[in-house]
């Protein structure tokens, strides 16, 4: 057998791996809250996962798997021979993998983008040397990481406000829902609907420019909003005089805006987080194929691959997660997991169009620690945040070192 | 397990100040009949009762611990977690003051002076109602950590605030009236008794004292 086709399977399997892990774990993490809340199912949870990660993949998923598998490293700095690149991608997705697979035995709140960011950069440095890295890149990735919590945080803060202000505060919330449901309709669906246009469906080669695509996803939004307008007529009709009833029939329409955040959220996630499993993937595929350094479209294959990893972690093991999440979180009420998730989402989205990979369970954290700041959320246990930020500063010295190591022993077998 | 979500979010320990409540107020609902077996003589009585509050108040003390091994430093809550504190020691208070009216009438066995029986019984009613009316407030937290601590919940503890601070006011005017009596009948007291007997109404209105102060965390929390 050629080396290159023995690479090629340690890659799929490596890649499979990680997709199993993202699917595991990470799914999870973004699914719990609308979970804990109650607005899906364990089963329902699945399957939006399911279908919102593999379209976010898809469609919006192309910027992020591009900056990993040529972004962070300059691909042309490891001279002709595609099997460096080949052999060097297989190791990151090991090292990651095995990285990931040690944190959640310990318990340790570590990012999958984070892990496999780190090993990149190790093994560009082994191969390729200082210069092979393109720290401009890595610097705004390191950014990133920072301000994705917290720009999630001030979303998910600046939501629950403007949701107790204007919504569940007033004398008659339901008819103050009725009014700024659809309001808040709009977004969810035109920032969706952005990110799956501008740039997004180039495999559908349906990509349009921004001007028209924004014009679209306008269009997309006010036409979610005109359809929300009867359904909350309908609901505000049916509520009594009773200022309870009318809270709490108000947290159940949130219920159901919280299955659109929840799709956002997994659509979001799949943009931005598949890429860890697809990037490596596909540089490797690219290399066997003699496409190093040239704009290829990720092969569908290996986008298969990623999918069907993440398809099986969710079902092999994240429901289990996903369980226990929902059943610890119950006391996110729809309005508070509705706020965290918007916030969220959003800010995923829009760092994935900027090329940028971040933690999607960090933001979500944010986000919630957001709410909790608006006096949103019973108790926040704020010893996770630290160990969040503890997590920044092993998990990419400690992949980047595994990969190298990784990377330097697979070269001396196969010498 | 990696589930750094499920790990954020923690129990909210408020609802056990609830529990704390519930104890504070069996505690203190003991001593009409305290009063009752004094001004009846049954000093056996008395004495029995007394002990039995003061196992009521460990049952608070244990309560209050339970409450406070909910709040490690590292939470945050929508309210500070000192004022949290604070509420609960000022709860447990009520219960201290209620246990020491009782050892108080051990130490030393009083008789109730003349004319001061109806005056008496009406002072202990005003304290407890007073101490009723913060358990009221108690029963608004769950309101509150749903509306995120404002809107209508924030105006209805401002309103009770308001009515447990007056009611804290009636108890004091009687509790001054009770004074009265007591200086009334100084020439036919041994100096002891009306030291033991200041003290003793003292104790009482101080339960009122610390209920009303219930009442001031509560504003603090709907200030914040």
């Amino acid at each position: 057998m050629e080396p290159m086709t023995i690479v090629l399977a340690f890659a799929a399997v490596a890649g499979l791996y990680m997709a199993w892990n993202i699917g595991a774990n990470d799914v999870a993490n973004a699914m719990g809250t609308s979970v804990g809340s109650g607005a899906l199912t364990l089963r329902g949870a699945i399957i939006v996962a399911a279908i919102f990660e593999f379209g976010g993949a898809m469609l919006a998923g192309g910027t992020v798997t591009n900056t990993i598998r040529k972004g962070i490293v300059d691909v042309n700095a490891f001279g002709a021979d595609p099997m460096v690149i080949a052999v060097g991608m297989t190791s990151c997705l090991f090292a990651a993998a095995l990285w990931l697979n040690i944190a959640t035995y310990a318990g340790w709140p570590v990012s999958t983008t984070h892990s496999i960011v780190g090993s990149v950069v190790g093994f560009g440095l082994i191969a390729g040397g200082f210069n092979a890295v393109n720290w401009g890149v890595m610097t705004k990735i390191v950014v990133s990481w920072v301000v994705s919590p917290l720009m999630g945080g001030v979303l998910g803060y600046m939501g629950f406000v403007f949701i107790k202000s204007r919504i569940l505060n007033v004398d008659r919330p339901l008819l103050a829902l009725r009014g700024w449901g659809p309001i808040m309709v709009f977004p969810i669906f035109a920032i969706l609907t952005l990110s799956m246009l501008f740039k997004g469906l180039k495999p559908l080669k349906l990509d349009l420019d921004f001007g028209p695509a924004i014009g679209v996803a306008m269009l997309t939004g006010l036409l979610a909003s005109i359809i929300a307008v009867p359904l909350l007529r309908r609901v505000a009709r049916a509520a009594s005089e009773d200022k309870d009833e009318h809270t709490y029939v108000a947290e159940r329409v949130f219920l159901v805006l919280q299955v659109f955040t929840a799709c956002f959220v997994a659509f979001a996630h799949g943009s931005n987080d598949v890429a860890n499993a697809v990037g490596p993937m596909a540089a490797v595929f690219g290399a066997a194929t003699g496409e190093v350094g040239a704009e290829v479209a990720v092969p569908h294959r290996v986008l298969l691959i990623g999918a069907v990893g993440i398809v099986v972690g969710l079902a092999t093991y994240g429901y289990k997660i996903m369980d226990t999440v929902g059943k610890k979180i119950t006391e996110l009420t729809p309005s508070r997991g509705f706020a965290a998730e918007f916030g969220a989402a959003t800010t995923i989205v829009l760092a994935s169009k900027l090329g940028l990979p971040v933690s999607t369970t960090h933001t979500l954290v944010g986000a919630v620690i957001g709410v909790g700041f608006a006096r949103g959320i019973g108790a926040i246990n704020m010893r996770v945040v630290s160990g969040i930020v503890a997590s920044w500063f092993i998990t990419v010295p400690f992949t980047a070192i595994l990969a190298a190591v990784l990377f330097m022993a697979s070269r001396f077998v196969i010498h | 397990m990696r589930i750094p979500l499920a790990n954020l979010l923690a129990r909210n320990p408020l609802p056990k100040v609830s529990d704390l409540m519930k104890e504070v107020i069996t505690a203190s609902e003991r001593i009409p009949e305290l009063i009752a077996l004094l001004e009846k003589g049954d000093q056996a009585g008395v004495e029995r009762l007394a002990k039995e509050i003061s196992v009521l108040e460990g049952k608070a003390d244990d309560a209050k611990n339970a409450a406070r091994s909910k709040m490690p430093v590292r939470l945050l809550m929508p309210v500070d977690r000192r004022d949290v504190l604070k509420l609960i020691s000022e709860m447990d208070a009520i219960a201290d003051c209620a246990e020491d009216v009782g050892v108080l009438l051990t130490i030393r066995p009083l008789t109730v002076p003349d004319g001061m029986e109806s005056v008496l019984n009406l002072f202990v009613e005003r304290v407890l109602e007073t101490v009723r009316e913060a358990a009221k407030l108690i029963d608004l937290i769950d309101d509150l950590v749903e509306s995120g601590f404002s809107g209508p919940p924030a105006e209805r503890v401002l309103e009770q605030s308001a009515i447990l601070g007056r009611a804290e006011h009636e108890a004091d005017k009687i509790q001054d009236q009770c004074a009265k009596v007591l200086f009334k009948e100084e020439a036919d007291l041994p100096p002891v008794a009306v030291f033991m007997w200041t003290k003793v109404l003292n104790k009482i209105g101080d339960m009122a004292n610390h209920a009303e102060n219930v009442g001031d965390q509560f504003r603090l929390f709907v200030a914040g």
